[in-house]
């Protein structure tokens, strides 16, 4: 008994143990005295935008973030930008993902006794895979893209109109129908 | 030189970032064009798998982003990104001023000033800081420049393996039926460790984050810390920096 006890909590330290090892980095400072308008950067399991204490967009899509700076043309391409590289990249990292998952079908040559057609299925595989290589590498690229493009748009944003105060001002809504 | 190495030179060569994979992408070629049957599995599986890397850094090549933003000289800290990742791009400040943001930014690491960093580049009054926080050694950077620096375009075909094919598969009955049955044992073996191999590499890339997420969120603590002590009265910070409104 007294052995069972011990192993389970030698089971509990070294999970404890090893979700503190894995927990992600994070930003803990909240700023105090940033303007009302001003954006701030942060960091949880992905790039954050926060504006007046509350988060606004968030990487990989940064969806919002357009919005929020669209007085400033250069911030808004940025922002444009960014949101278009995080749509970008997710989808890469799915055909990615799923291809590198498909291409292990051409393990299945091994089903032929014909050497040949073993080894074609299993070149197929390969191909396919190095599909799956190139487009996990562009979708790492179109990651960075996204990122940098929306550090330049709140950076820019910050220049113009965030750290005087003075903001975009309200979202303006769409005209209602009548 | 195989037609397939040429076209490989040419489009990385269209890409001034891509240049420090040139060798390997070229080496990984002219390696997938060596005919096959002079391989051993280990060695032929070997090539494959550096031409798959390759793949996967041309695809990678270009580091993602360069962003050309230059912060006016305003005494704000800001993050930005540079060679890859995301930096602390910082005025110059006063020791007291350093303490304090350690201090405000609550980490519980030392944070060491490099009064010189060897690394450091300046933007226009600024410096921009490698991530100086460290936990045990005082002068060991945590920032290292370039490594997941992620490039852009694709510079080779997946014909390689194509390649391998039409190079081990038997041809005009000249050889041997047992060199061919060889070659071909060779290259299901290759194939096999490579198609075992290479989803390991294309998910991790696909999950991959091009930017550190430890120097990240020191960078934006340390940015966040510094400008509000900046805008703090009465703070080290506010008294070395002149912040415009």
């Amino acid at each position: 008994m007294k052995r069972a006890a011990l192993s389970r909590r030698v089971l509990v330290a070294t999970a404890l143990l090893v979700g503190a090892g894995c927990a992600a980095p994070a930003t803990t400072y909240r700023p105090v005295h940033a303007a009302p308008t001003e954006l701030t950067v942060r960091y949880g399991d992905e790039f954050e935008v926060w504006a007046a204490d509350a988060p606004v967009a968030r990487g990989l899509r940064y969806q919002g973030l357009d919005e929020v700076v669209r007085c400033v043309p250069e911030a808004k391409r940025h922002a444009e930008a960014a949101s278009r590289s995080g749509s970008a990249a997710g989808v890469l990292s799915g055909f990615s993902i799923g291809l590198a998952v498909g291409g292990l079908a051409g393990l299945s040559g091994f089903a032929f006794e014909d050497d040949r057609v073993t080894a074609a299925f299993l070149v197929s595989g390969v191909v396919i895979e190095a599909l799956a290589i190139v487009l996990g590498g562009q979708s790492l690229s179109q990651k960075a893209k996204a990122n940098g493009h929306a550090l330049d748009a709140v950076n820019l944003y910050n220049d113009a109109v965030g750290y005087d105060g003075r903001g975009c001002g309200p979202a303006v809504a769409p005209p209602s129908l009548p | 030189m195989p037609r397939q190495l040429q076209q490989t030179r040419r489009r990385i060569l269209l890409s001034p970032a891509c240049a420090p994979l040139l060798h390997a992408c070229t080496q990984a070629a002219e390696t997938a064009a060596v005919p096959a049957s002079r391989e051993t599995p280990q060695e032929l599986s070997r090539h494959l798998l550096r031409l798959l890397l390759a793949l996967g850094l041309a695809g990678a090549a270009g580091c993602g982003y360069t962003s050309t933003y230059v912060p006016p000289d305003d005494g704000r800290a800001r993050v930005v990104w540079r060679d890859g990742s995301a930096a602390a791009l910082v005025p110059a400040q006063s020791e007291a001023c350093w303490r304090a943001v350690q201090k405000a930014s609550g980490t519980t690491q030392p944070l060491v000033v490099d009064p010189a960093p060897a690394a450091s580049v300046s933007h226009g009054g600024y410096v921009h800081l490698p991530v100086w926080v460290h936990v045990h050694h005082p002068h060991h950077h945590l920032h290292d420049h370039g490594h997941h620096a992620a490039i852009a375009h694709s510079g080779a075909s997946p014909s390689g393996p194509h390649k391998a094919v039409s190079a081990g598969a038997p041809s005009g009955g000249s050889s041997s039926v047992r060199s061919s049955s060889t070659d071909f044992r060779l290259l299901i073996a290759a194939a096999t460790v490579a198609l075992v191999s290479a989803p390991v590499v294309a998910i991790a890339l696909a999950l991959d984050e091009p930017e550190r997420p430890a120097e990240v969120a020191a960078a934006a603590d340390l940015v966040n810390a510094l400008n509000d002590l900046t805008r703090a009265p009465g703070s080290p910070c506010a008294a070395t920096a002149e912040v415009t409104p």
